[in-house]
């Protein structure tokens, strides 16, 4: 039994129905506010303030205005799955549109130095360098900016993908079975739709998974810089910076100083953030076992 | 003359890279002023990069160029950064010597036969390995701050403040990652070399296994290290932007940020101060390749001890 591609399937599964299904599933409406709670108690009124700690009136416990902090992570699972998946997606078209046939046609590529050099620079960096003049109280619309990150984040991680399938097609083009194909007279659209595409289709899955860890860490060390998807609400007195879309890894920058008080802020989105992470990564071991018993299972006839 | 002749080439390929180097590293530090928003739209902002570029020309004209503002305040990036690029060399040789130094002996440990544990300890490596950087960070930070409300001991300082650094802590953090990837091509070279003949020549003439390892194993092992020494610390750099911000961290990163981009007045970030940014990548650049030789002498040197040359 693949214990680890069910657990990824059954992970991801409840991450997609919480996603998908958040307005219905969430206890409370997304601007619900309660900073002040009055309990009516046999000793008297009692007249808690907001932050609340997790309670069975709020299971997360609340934000520092009083919002439900189970909410905001129901609502913010759809962006932090989205835009993996979706970049992921892009940058695998990308390497399969790019990459593949450049390995068909001219082989692997040589080394840069000067782009081993820049690599030292984590590709972060250039994200928040672009997105500094337009995340911060964005008064374009949510949609719009995160179009707009997730073309980045593309264009950022393709060449990445477009590398690594480049040099794949280049090592199947050097197979045997290649040379007598060619010999038969197949031509290189031939070979790339017949034989390289065939060959790395388990690659390009795997790859995939790959690209939506990375994305999600990206995602994470952004927000560490207080750029997260969507706009950033940034108030100057006091100075404080807010994911307006409350997407899963923005929680976690936004909430990462809660480490003494109101520890449940921190908490809760970081395991979160924790569970997509197991599922994706239990997806792909899974799935990389299922492969090697597929290669070993070999049919002669 | 040939050698003189090779001479030269390495000499205008090392001209051309630097050259290159700063003329990307002047271009990336256009990127922030690329995009603007102008009415409700995202726009690229040409005029804008050629003014930074006109200033900065102007700037090295007439010598100003070092020159910047914190607050309302000028102040001079020669006489201020020195004390951030010594806080960031010293927390990336640290943590580049403290990975090499353990990892080494871990990755050798983990192969020695009939050491079960051995097998598990690089299962927990891996599983680590596959956390995000900033994960890690904060997960060690609550892990202390746990332990201190669970027991009343406080195991480490969680972050620097005003006066007191945090240390401890930020070098765990900063040296996990090149130590997962030390200890992963260590345990690699010497699973390999544990099985070659000549081990088995060594011990049937009765060589002490510890000479075994020192003498004739463990040159072996350092070559991959250090070739691929480059590679750990582009690691612990691109680690080091995130402990810096978490860890409270006078480096140069934190620098960087402070002072390239500044906001004031309200509602938006909005100042860059171009400068700050080309002078911080290029102090970083220059942080790097000090740790970077430093750590590569002390492996050199252990190299040559241990081949007794």
């Amino acid at each position: 039994m693949n214990r680890h591609l069910i657990l990824g399937i059954l992970g991801l599964a409840v991450l997609l129905f919480a996603a998908l299904l958040a307005p219905v599933v969430s206890p409370y409406p997304l601007d619900y506010q309660e900073n002040i709670i009055i309990l009516e108690q046999e000793s008297g009124r009692q007249i808690l303030y907001s932050p609340h700690p997790p309670s069975s009136r709020h299971p997360f416990g609340t934000d520092p205005y009083g919002y439900d902090l189970l909410t905001q992570i129901l609502h913010g699972l759809k962006y932090t799955l989205a835009v993996s998946v979706i970049v992921s997606l892009l940058r695998i078209l990308a390497g399969s549109f790019a990459g593949i046939p450049l390995g068909v046609f001219y082989g692997r590529k040589r080394e840069s130095l000067l782009l081993k050099g820049l690599v030292g620079i984590p590709v972060f960096l250039f994200l928040y360098f672009l997105l500094f003049r337009v995340s911060f109280n964005s008064p374009i619309s949510v949609s719009r900016l995160v179009i707009l990150e997730i073309s980045l984040l593309t264009l950022f991680g393709a060449p990445g993908v477009v590398e690594s399938l480049r040099s794949k097609s280049a090592a199947v083009m050097e197979r045997e079975f290649i040379e007598a194909s060619q010999s038969c007279g197949a031509g290189k659209g031939h070979l790339i739709f017949r034989h390289v595409l065939p060959h790395l289709r388990e690659d390009l899955f795997l790859r995939f998974i790959t690209e939506i860890l990375l994305v999600l860490s990206l995602l994470g060390q952004l927000a560490i810089f207080n750029i997260f998807v969507g706009p950033t609400v940034y108030t100057l007195d006091p100075p404080l910076f807010h994911s307006a879309t409350h997407e899963i890894a923005g929680l976690v920058g936004q909430y990462r100083h809660y480490l003494t008080n109101s520890r449940w802020l921190i908490i809760f989105p970081l395991l979160t953030y924790l569970f997509i992470l197991g599922s994706f990564s239990s997806l792909s071991r899974g799935l990389t076992n299922l492969l090697l018993k597929r290669m070993h299972a070999v049919k002669y006839i | 003359m040939a050698g003189g002749g090779r001479f030269y080439f390495n000499a205008v390929n090392v001209l051309l890279g630097v050259f290159l180097l700063l003329l990307s590293i002047l271009l990336i530090a256009l990127l922030p002023e690329l995009l603007a928003l102008r009415l409700g739209r995202v726009v690229i902002n040409w005029s804008r990069l050629v003014i930074l570029l006109k200033d900065f020309f102007l700037s090295l004209k007439e010598g100003t160029f070092f020159y910047y503002k914190s607050g309302l305040e000028t102040r001079n990036f020669l006489y201020s950064a020195a004390g951030y690029m010594r806080t960031s060399f010293l927390y990336i040789t640290a943590a580049g010597v403290l990975a090499v130094f353990l990892g080494i002996p871990l990755g050798i440990k983990a192969t020695q036969r009939g050491f079960t544990a051995g097998k598990y300890i690089l299962k927990v490596i891996n599983l680590f390995g596959s956390l995000p950087d900033f994960v890690t960070f904060v997960l060690l930070q609550l892990f202390v701050i746990l332990f201190n409300s669970l027991t009343g001991v406080r195991l480490a300082r969680i972050a620097s403040d005003g006066l007191n650094p945090a240390v401890f802590l930020p070098l765990l953090a900063m040296s996990i990652y090149p130590l997962l990837y030390i200890t992963r091509i260590t345990a690699l070279e010497a699973e390999k070399l544990r099985g070659e003949n000549f081990v088995l020549a060594l011990k049937g003439r009765g060589v002490p296994q510890s000479r075994i390892l020192f003498r004739h194993l463990l040159p072996g092992i350092l070559k991959p290290v250090e070739r691929d020494l480059p590679r750990v610390f582009g690691i612990i750099m691109a680690s080091l932007f995130i402990a810096e911000r978490i860890f409270n961290l006078s480096g140069i990163t934190r620098f960087f940020f402070t002072y390239a981009f500044v906001s004031a007045r309200g509602i938006r970030m909005v100042g860059y101060q171009y400068n700050v940014a080309v002078l911080s990548l290029l102090s970083l650049i220059l942080v790097f390749l000090a740790a970077y030789g430093l750590s590569l002498s002390v492996i050199l040197a252990a190299d040559r001890i241990l081949s007794h040359e």
